[in-house]
């Protein structure tokens, strides 16, 4: 469960957010987490959920709603877009990139050409991407 | 969109006492044999020690340490194996062997992100194996570890001297704390290093190492150790 981890950097991330935009109540927070994480959407919502019943008055009743970032590569040899299907990836391989995503770099190719060199232009990371809240 | 990560990376170190990043301005010049062996040698003298490799294209400590079969757990986070009485994670646990091509932006991320959900619990020490030079990855590593302080590895040669200097001096300016300067593979018997005031010692070439990689039983016998053993004391 390196997701518990996650949730609490995400909570952690969304107090001093909160505090920042001077909010005395957050009640909803929207999170984005990259298809290439491969976290479970309903599942890691919930655990944000779960942990803010514990977290400071400020964001104990907030909503949580998760939308996924779809993955997509851009192979910096041939130029060629990609998504993760077209770069077949094992089972194994995508719990190495589960934990850390930039290990797409060592397990997937271009399906082009072959190269490993490759950028990875969405689908990364968990992101707060809007936290709402009365002033 | 905000990047949640940093924020939970002082948290997980909270119970971290000292946190020594071991840089140097190259490839080749030792830094992870002086990581790994430094970490050992904390161990050896009963103290809870972690070891994290951060040259992630590189990475090189579980060769050095010999640590084949240990492998995280996963908890409220990942907890890193203890081996050789060595709290140790490293990013060859997710590359199983084979070749890690990173960007430097990437590099800067794959550690961002291993910071974020490594629970280290309560430790002595932790050494850190940074990535090669001054660029992007460790200025980020040192802007996302805040308690680091510097153990810089140098080599004897006269281009080495002129590249710690400006190196040292962009680390002051980030307010980077020097723990010391370690001289290594030196082959002169005065370091031209020997006169700053943060030169703790030199270690010389020693053929023994390469046999000994692999086996810290070995290491532990090695002049390198028992120099680096030395230089270490700083820490008692
Ligand atoms: N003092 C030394 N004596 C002999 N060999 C050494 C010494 N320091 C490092 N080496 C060897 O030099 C090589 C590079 O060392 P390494 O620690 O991997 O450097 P870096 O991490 O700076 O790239 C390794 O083979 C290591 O065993
Ligand atoms: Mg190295
Ligand atoms: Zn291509």
């Amino acid at each position: 469960m390196h997701e518990w981890a996650l949730a609490e950097a995400v909570i952690a991330s969304a107090a001093e957010t909160a505090r920042q935009q001077k909010m005395s109540v957050v009640e909803e927070i929207v999170l984005n987490i990259g298809e290439l994480q491969s976290i479970d959407a309903e599942m890691f919502a919930s655990l944000v959920k779960n942990q803010l019943t514990q977290a400071e008055p400020l964001l104990q009743d907030a909503e949580v709603r998760v939308v996924r970032g779809e993955a997509a590569f851009e192979c910096q040899a041939c130029k060629k877009e990609f998504s993760e299907q077209d770069a077949k990836v094992s089972e194994e391989e995508r719990e190495a990139i589960h934990f850390v995503p930039e290990m797409a770099h060592v397990y997937m190719r271009c399906p082009a050409c072959g190269s490993p060199d490759f950028s990875i232009v969405r689908g990364r990371g968990v992101f707060i991407q809007e936290i709402t809240g009365q002033p | 969109m905000i990047d949640p990560r940093s924020s939970v990376i002082e948290k997980r170190l909270a119970g971290v006492k000292r946190i020594v990043a071991v840089t140097g301005w190259k490839g080749g010049i030792g830094k992870s044999s002086i990581a790994s062996v430094l970490a050992l040698l904390l161990a050896h003298k009963g103290h809870r020690a972690a070891l994290l490799d951060l040259d992630f294209t590189g990475a090189s400590d579980h060769i050095i340490l010999g640590i084949n079969d240990a492998h995280y757990t996963e908890e409220t986070g990942l907890n890193p194996p203890l081996a050789h009485g060595i709290t140790f994670m490293s990013m060859s646990f997710f590359s199983q062997g084979r070749a890690v091509p990173l960007r430097g932006s990437d590099v800067s991320q794959a550690a961002l992100e291993l910071l974020a959900v490594t629970q280290w619990g309560e430790q002595d020490f932790l050494v850190v194996d940074m990535p090669p030079g001054i660029g992007d990855a460790s200025l980020d590593m040192v802007r996302w570890i805040k308690r680091a302080e510097l153990l810089a590895v140098t080599t004897p040669a006269v281009l080495s001297v002129e590249t710690l200097k400006r190196s040292l001096a962009l680390f002051e300016r980030l307010n980077v704390p020097l723990l010391g300067i370690i001289e290594n593979l030196s082959t002169a018997a005065h370091s031209p290093f020997v006169s700053h005031a943060k030169f703790l010692g030199s270690i010389q070439r020693d053929p023994s190492l390469e046999a000994a990689t692999g086996h810290p039983e070995q290491i532990l016998r090695t002049r390198f150790a028992e120099e680096l053993g030395k230089v270490a004391a700083v820490f008692d």
